[in-house]
């Protein structure tokens, strides 16, 4: 963000700076999320995180002697049971042991981040 | 599992005030919507997690029952104390009574490490099983509600 742009458009500039913390934000939740699951091996790069009230999304990243691979999954939390769905728009349901899994990390996941996050919001009243 | 599970975002000396504002206002965002996210996952999954154990269930055969006539030609048994009742003793393995040890959590979590990038097989659950999980959902949306219909 440059000066000019702090001068000319003072309330951009405050927006685009909360639209960066909110990215920061949820950067820092993916590596908290990666850590979750156990010691990630070396060379490989995993993300687990909540995008929004109703997608999760874990990535990982690798690299062994074929090359890079790189696997998103995403979840999508509907009414009635979540639907994955990885790389493509095909969607599949959920095993019943990988709706365990799923839960178990959803709960870890808040148990982790939920206290960082309530100490930054008591930030401002310190 | 972590090493670190207190790690922090970022320390507050290294933020300017207008910064430390915009955290603080993003990360009331955030609580909310990951609040949000964990009641609906809960409200999709328990129908699925209750299915299981549903599921499991059937799969033991069940003790004929007492019929009310057979019952009611029985000759009433005087009333018997009992000892304090002790709870049986758990044979789910990590779970120590109060909750899964973090040993059982690791052994969970270590599994999605595997399970979720790899694992693209469709549900293999019967008819009945989610004949049993649609009415499982049913009567949870009848006490509870519909989670679409609960305010954000």
């Amino acid at each position: 963000m440059s000066l000019l742009t702090n001068f000319l458009h003072p309330g951009q500039a405050a927006e685009d700076r909360r639209t960066n913390m909110y990215k920061a934000l949820i950067h820092w939740e993916a590596k908290v999320g990666g850590e979750l699951f156990g010691v990630i091996p070396k060379g490989t790069r995993r993300e687990f995180f909540c995008l929004d009230e109703y997608t999760w999304v874990w990535h990982e990243e690798w690299r062994d002697k074929n090359g890079r691979h790189a696997i998103t999954t995403r979840y999508d939390v509907r009414p009635n049971g979540v639907l994955k769905s990885q790389g493509t728009n095909t969607y599949q349901a959920l095993t019943p042991q990988e709706a365990q899994n799923l839960y178990n990390a959803i709960k870890l996941y808040y148990e982790r981040v939920t206290p960082e996050l309530q100490r930054l919001q008591n930030l401002t009243q310190r | 599992m972590s090493e670190n599970p207190n790690q922090s975002f970022v320390s507050p000396n290294k933020l300017s005030r207008p910064e430390q504002a915009d955290v603080a206002s993003q990360a009331a965002v955030r609580m909310l919507i990951i609040g949000n996210a964990l009641a609906r996952a809960a409200n999709a999954l328990t129908p699925m997690l209750t299915g299981i154990v549903t599921a499991q269930a059937l799969q033991y055969p069940v003790e004929p029952t007492q019929s009310p006539q057979s019952a009611a030609t029985e000759t009433p048994q005087p009333y018997a104390a009992t000892p304090e009742y002790q709870a049986p003793a758990s044979t789910t393995p990590g779970y120590d009574g109060d909750g899964f040890s973090p040993a059982a959590n690791t052994a969970y979590l270590d599994a999605i490490a595997t399970d979720v990038p790899q694992d693209a097989a469709p549900p293999t659950l019967s008819d009945e099983a989610l004949a049993l999980l649609e009415d499982a959902r049913r009567q949870t949306e009848e006490a509870f509600g519909n989670p679409d219909n609960m305010a954000a």
